[in-house]
């Protein structure tokens, strides 16, 4: 599962804090990538830290206790 | 502040999308890992998501600027990735993969011109040859028997500068 790029573009124009930015169609493509494994990562860390707890369902909070260290790394 | 209104919508709308792509995401891993997300860390995910995104659009509208762009390029996303080093090592990996392909592509164009302007050029380039030896009376050992016709006084010529190396 990818992040549309259409999505991408439409979310970042409403951030744009100067409204003559734009975004190569290539950026684009690198952004959905980075986004795609940032959330990967999450969800990857959290469910090793739910079977390290021997749960068999992610909660908030296995997200909760991945999470600093989640966004030092990305 | 009907405008607001309209931002906000349509940042709702965003924001579902985006939750609707973690939930996906999320779904695909438990598959892997034999793992069930509940709905209130997807909802949490996503939310995270949303947030980063809304950072790492900041940091390159900055590092664009930085630059004396109004247009954000690969090479802002490379900046914003350079902490991690396997992200900015498989980020770096792609942007060369996409280059290659792009010089590859225009190699396949100017090779295909090259060949097309060759085959009616040819024959120009012959007589050139052929005028050159004239003038310069150079002693070059030279394939022409395609037009043999027109060259029987060139042709002794030819001999007798052969000869002479001899």
């Amino acid at each position: 599962m990818q992040f549309s790029e259409k999505l991408i573009h439409e979310f970042l124009k409403l951030h744009f804090e100067n409204s003559k930015t734009k975004i190569n169609v290539e950026a684009i493509k690198l952004i959905a990538e980075v986004m795609q494994l940032v959330v990967k990562e999450g969800a990857l860390r959290a469910s090793h830290q739910a079977k390290v707890e021997g749960s068999d369902t992610v909660t908030v909070e296995h997200l909760e206790k991945i999470l600093a260290q989640l966004l030092l790394d990305i | 502040m009907a405008e607001e209104e309209d931002r906000l919508n349509h940042l709702q709308t965003l924001k579902a999308a985006i939750h609707f792509t973690v939930g996906r995401i999320c779904e695909e891993i438990g598959a892997e890992e034999d793992l069930t997300f509940s709905r209130h860390m997807i909802a949490t995910l996503s939310e995270l998501t949303s947030r980063q995104l809304q950072t790492y659009a900041t940091d390159l509208e900055a590092f664009a600027g930085h630059a004396r762009r109004t247009v954000i390029a690969p090479d802002d996303v490379k900046l914003l990735v350079r902490r991690n080093p396997q992200m900015s090592a498989h980020i770096k990996a792609l942007i060369e993969t996409t280059e290659e392909e792009k010089g590859a592509k225009k190699k396949k164009k100017k090779t295909n011109k090259d060949s097309e302007g060759k085959s009616s050029e040819g024959k120009s380039m012959d007589v050139d040859i052929e005028t050159t030896e004239e003038e310069k009376g150079a002693k070059k050992k030279t394939k022409t028997n395609k037009d043999s016709e027109g060259k029987s006084s060139e042709g002794k010529s030819m001999d007798v500068d052969i000869e002479t190396i001899d």
